[in-house]
């Protein structure tokens, strides 16, 4: 039942985006455009692996708070937030809404880390680790911030605070990744990589174990 | 047998007192709540539907003379309510589509056109929610209410935005979920509320 | 509304033995206990008898805020949510004090005031849960709902907390000191000031529980 509510949230989610474009064309200028300024301004920095992987995700960390915050408080703005309570278990909700915002940012990331790689001369070492700690850093992101969201969706001012809740959420997450990419980055063997990936994944199903949990305190009215 | 049942139901909202140790029982297939504006009929249904967690004592709605659990609400109970909106950015039947698919119910597209059809919206049907006027986006409300069937139908004030027509459906509507189970109908108007066996009146209480 | 009595939170004997406990903490601090030798400043060093309990109050506070935190949601218990408010507002207030004295502390003794070292950051971090958490229930006007939102946070910010030990340790290789090269007095002084400031700690909770409950209820 959960898995065919959040299947059902997903789709209907996906639909509605397709349509209004509201998410996905806001983080994905904000994504291009800080990589290229990034990249603008340091210049090829192919070789150095740790300000590479830094600025990397620090574009993927913004991407995501740029675009990912809204998820809810549009639901509850526009009094769609009923029906989904009505139909959908609370953490069928999550889990759709999980899923799409790690679709979304999964399709920021297929735009840019190319780009990025591109503008400044990226040399990857290791290519399997590095999508893998992209793969579950991205999906460590989403976790957190999909819980977040829907703790700040009645507030007023959700930017700031979704930004400001969201941090402490997922700093760790972000640190692993960072150094996980620079990992990846270098060439073989690099024994931390393989850690960082089982670290990410550890975090992940931390995250979202525990926020299947706590969602049904979070969501209802 | 159906029936609602609410026992010692308290509850306040932004400091005012909204129920005060509201006890009530019925039995029957038809309940019309009524009270001026402000009396609670909108937050009582909230609570019958499992939507608002009261701060003291219940309101259960009864099937077969036992309360209905929380788990069950989902696929027994169906309800329209103005703060209960479709999704503007998809048409009334992948409206209907989201809500049966989310219940686990099969043969989605047949229950979607059979909705469509008792509301009377099927030459608007795969219009966009957003472009509906407000009496057909009332219309669709309903026919999102009624799609799965529910042995209980929970409906606020849903004959606001409808023309005459409008009306003549939602009171076939009514009628035949009087024999399929039960309707509770949140409403001021008298003419509404004349359709239900029993009257809860909120506004009599001090 | 009801004041608040502020002798029955503690009584009066015990309000006063822990003033002077921690006067004499203070006064023992500076006039009785040795400077630290291996210390670059050794004057200074005096500085951790606040630091070190300042640090473990905050963490505490945090612990103690979590736990009624589940309490609150497993109970659905609201007096758990002011107890979990208010262990967090006094945790805020021991996490700025010891980040406080540790920064000056770390200006006198490695010459910067930051340095990203383990303990520093973590401490940050805390900081930034605790003002996280405090702005998320200033967010959030009704009463059950920011019981139960900023009660979730607070747990998952819990058990996001222990993945920083494998984050920190690559950030900087570590500053703090080992603290067995201290001499004895130091020990007595810590030991003594910790207790003066679970004390107020304790107080000073009890004080804004019974106040907010007072309120609460009116």
């Amino acid at each position: 039942m959960i898995l065919r509510g959040a299947m059902a949230v997903l789709g209907k989610d996906a639909r509605c985006e397709l349509r209004s474009k509201q998410a996905i064309s806001a983080v994905l200028l904000f994504a291009v455009t800080s990589t290229i300024a990034v990249s603008f301004t340091l210049g090829s920095i192919g070789s150095e692996r740790a300000i590479a992987s830094v600025l990397l995700w620090v574009v993927l960390y913004f991407s995501a708070m740029a675009g990912l915050g809204r998820s809810f408080a549009h639901e509850e703005e526009t009094y769609t937030a009923g029906l989904l309570r009505l139909t959908v278990p609370a953490e069928g909700v999550y889990v759709g809404k999980l899923a799409f915002n790690f679709l979304t940012l999964v399709a920021v990331e297929v735009v840019t880390v190319p780009l990025f790689v591109l503008l400044t001369d990226l040399r990857i070492g290791r290519v399997g680790v590095f999508v893998a700690v992209l793969l579950l850093g991205s999906l460590a992101l989403s976790a957190g911030a999909t819980t977040a969201a829907a703790m700040v969706s009645r507030a007023a001012s959700k930017g700031a605070l979704f930004a400001g809740v969201s941090f402490p959420l997922l700093a760790p997450a972000l640190g692993i990744a960072i150094a996980g990419t620079s990992a990846a980055l270098g060439p073989p063997p690099h024994a931390s990589a393989g850690t960082d990936v089982r670290l990410l994944a550890y975090y992940c199903g931390v995250v979202i174990t525990a926020s299947l949990l706590l969602f049904r305190y979070i969501w209802e009215e | 047998m159906t029936g609602v049942r609410i026992s010692n139901l308290t509850h306040h909202f932004d400091g005012r007192v909204v129920f005060r140790a509201l006890d009530f029982a019925y039995e029957g297939a038809s309940l019309a709540i009524t009270g001026p504006n402000g009396s609670g009929k909108s937050t009582l249904l909230r609570v019958l539907s499992g939507l608002l967690t009261p701060e003291q004592g219940e309101a259960a709605l009864l099937v077969d003379a036992r309360p209905v659990r929380p788990e069950e609400v989902r696929c027994a109970v169906g309800m329209a309510a103005p703060d209960i909106r479709l999704y503007s950015d998809l048409t009334a039947r992948e409206n209907l589509r989201f809500v049966l698919r989310a219940r686990g119910l099969a043969d989605v597209e047949r229950l979607a056109t059979e909705a469509i059809e008792r509301v009377d919206l099927t030459e608007r049907g795969d219009d966009m929610v957003g472009e509906l006027s407000s009496g057909l986006r009332q219309r669709a409300a309903l026919a999102a209410a009624i799609a799965h069937n529910p042995r209980i139908l929970l409906l606020d004030e849903p004959s606001s935005n409808l023309d005459e027509p409008g009306i003549r459906m939602l009171y076939g509507i009514i009628e035949s979920q009087r024999e399929r189970g039960l309707v509770v109908i949140a409403t001021n108007e008298s003419k509404e509320a004349a359709l239900a066996s029993e009257r809860l009146d909120l506004g009599a209480r001090p | 509304m009801g004041r608040v009595d502020k002798g029955s939170v503690f009584p009066i004997w015990l309000q006063a033995l822990v003033v002077l406990e921690l006067a004499a903490v203070a006064v023992a601090t500076f006039l009785w206990v040795p400077p630290a030798p291996g210390f670059a400043s050794p004057v200074w060093a005096r500085l951790i008898v606040f630091h070190v309990p300042c640090a473990m109050i905050a963490v505490t506070a945090y612990i103690v805020s979590t736990v009624y935190a589940v309490l609150c949601l497993t109970r659905r218990d609201m007096d758990a949510d002011v107890k979990s408010a208010a262990s967090a507002s006094l945790g805020l207030l021991f996490t700025v004090l010891a980040t406080a004295t540790g920064m000056v502390f770390a200006k006198m003794e490695w010459g910067t005031a930051w340095n990203w070292d383990p303990r520093e950051t973590s401490i940050l971090m805390l900081l930034i849960v605790y003002v996280a958490y405090l702005a998320l229930r200033a967010s959030i006007p009704n009463a059950a709902k920011r019981a139960r939102i900023s009660a979730a946070y607070n747990i998952l910010a819990c058990l996001v907390m222990p993945f920083f030990v494998f984050v920190l340790p690559r950030l900087s290789p570590g500053l703090h000191p080992n603290k067995a090269s201290l001499s004895p007095e130091y020990g007595m002084a810590l030991g003594a000031a910790m207790l003066g400031y679970l004390a107020i700690y304790v107080w000073i909770f009890r004080f804004v529980v019974r106040a907010r409950e007072a309120s609460r209820s009116s």
